[in-house]
């Protein structure tokens, strides 16, 4: 998955977070969704550091 | 009748010419014509009209040979260059007059500043008329090659001043090779009008073949370069469509020939060390571009690196606030999500507790505690207009129930 479709996702979860019509029977899921795509988003910002760090 | 005989006559003129005219005397007039016999020198002396250019008057001279050997002495080498057809004279002469020869005029002297100072006169008037027709500097107004390597030289094979340019050129320190043609001309002489204008017409025709003409000699007496006054080769010389290039005289003298030239420079030498030293500013000015170049293309290549770098730098900043941008908007959605989540859950667990509340409103239970009664029949709510008299129906309060009959 590409960052940006990670992004992506977690700003249409944030925006569903904020809204009045939230389903409950997935706010469990999607948090659990979220997490996971922070992970996975952190991770991919490491490695980028990493590979920055390593050619200066 | 009185005769007399051809003799009488003549003694009679010899009397008159000595008595009338006992000294020597300085007379002007043209050498028309030169002759030299067992050293002595039979000249024809004559005067011409200014306008119309016809003989006015004429006589025959002698320059006795032992004269001649005195004046030499007295004049040096320019008494050669005097004694020649077409030149002005200041001759001292006593008249003789022999009754067997005629009127011979004896020269006893003659005086070479008269020439010159009519040579001058000439020159002078030549310039005038080139100056007239525009012509003193239209050879110079030529672009001068940078390079001249074809190089077409009138002058005479045994000339010094032709083996001094041909050396010079061939031992130039920088190895140049400069390819001369030579168009022998006379270079002193009668001939030397007819023989240049002849060798500059032959170059004319192939010009596509030269960078530029030469003309060269070695110095000598004054006169000798009167050659190179002359109005035709002056003509020629400056409607050349080569430049041309004189080393014709010696540091005092300048000829026509010179002044019309592309460049007058004062000996054969000179001329070589000219072509060459164009030939050392082209190579230097080669020189000066190679380096130039050089010094450019490591310009180029500093910016260039010098630019790349700034790209380097700039992105690497740039991807580290990529980074540190996308690091606080993760925080933000790892902080805010579950939050979002929290609040979301607190509001489905308000919206359950307003509905059970309100369940808790309507129930009969609620009713009861706040007064109401219920009735039922069977064990059934019932209505008022399905009693009959006789049922039995029971009451129910919040705390205890009665039973009833209705009568």
């Amino acid at each position: 998955m590409k960052y940006e479709e990670a992004l992506t996702e977690l700003q249409s979860i944030v925006k569903e977070l904020e809204g009045d019509n939230a389903s409950i029977d997935n706010l469990a899921f999607k948090v659990k969704r979220a997490k996971e795509l922070v992970e996975l988003c952190k991770t991919k910002l490491r490695d980028t550091e990493a590979a920055l760090d390593l050619k200066r | 009748m009185t005769t007399h005989t051809l003799r009488e006559l003549n003694e009679f003129i010899k009397r008159v010419l000595s008595v009338n005219l006992p000294d020597a005397l300085w007379i002007s007039g043209e050498i028309a014509q030169i002759g030299r016999s067992r050293g002595h020198f039979y000249i024809e002396i004559v005067e011409k009209d200014d306008l119309a250019n016809q003989i006015v008057a004429q006589a025959q001279a002698i320059l006795w040979a032992s004269n001649y050997r005195f004046l030499k002495q007295k004049n040096g080498t320019s008494l050669d260059s005097i004694l020649k057809q077409g030149i002005q004279v200041l001759f001292k002469v006593t008249v003789d007059f022999n009754e067997r020869y005629g009127l011979k005029l004896i020269i006893e002297d003659i005086d070479p500043a008269y020439t010159l100072g009519q040579l001058e006169l000439k020159r002078r008037q030549t310039i005038q008329e080139l100056q007239a027709k525009s012509l003193l500097d239209k050879n110079a107004a030529l672009a001068l090659p940078m390079v001249m390597q074809r190089v077409a030289v009138i002058s005479s094979e045994r000339a010094a001043g032709y083996q001094d340019f041909v050396t010079q050129l061939a031992n130039n320190e920088y190895g140049y090779h400069i390819h001369t043609q030579l168009f022998q001309a006379a270079m002193q002489g009668e001939m030397v009008e007819q023989e240049v204008s002849k060798a500059l017409d032959k170059i004319r025709k192939k010009q596509g073949e030269f960078d530029a003409v030469v003309i060269i000699r070695g110095g000598g007496a004054k006169l000798d370069l009167a050659a190179f006054d002359s109005l035709l080769i002056s003509k020629m010389i400056a409607n050349f469509p080569l430049p041309v290039l004189t080393g014709i005289g010696h540091e005092i003298d300048e000829t026509v020939a010179d002044l019309v030239a592309h460049t007058k420079l004062k000996t054969p030498t000179a001329v070589a060390d000219f072509l060459i030293n164009r030939l050392v500013e082209f190579e230097s000015y080669l020189l000066e571009f190679e380096k130039n170049i050089i010094f450019l293309g490591q310009q180029h290549l500093n910016n260039a690196q010098l630019l790349l770098e700034q790209y380097h730098q700039h992105i690497a900043l740039q991807a580290q606030l990529q980074l540190r941008q996308a690091k606080q908007q993760l925080a933000y959605m790892a902080q805010e999500i579950p939050k979002l989540a929290y609040y979301q859950l607190k509001a489905a667990h308000q919206l359950l507790d307003n509905i059970a509340h309100n369940i808790h409103l309507l129930s009969p239970e609620y009713a009861l505690q706040r007064g109401f009664t219920m009735t039922i029949k069977d064990g059934k709510p019932v209505n008022f207009e399905d009693l009959l008299k006789n049922d039995e129906i029971e009451t129910i309060f919040a705390h205890g129930k009665i039973k009833s009959k209705i009568i």
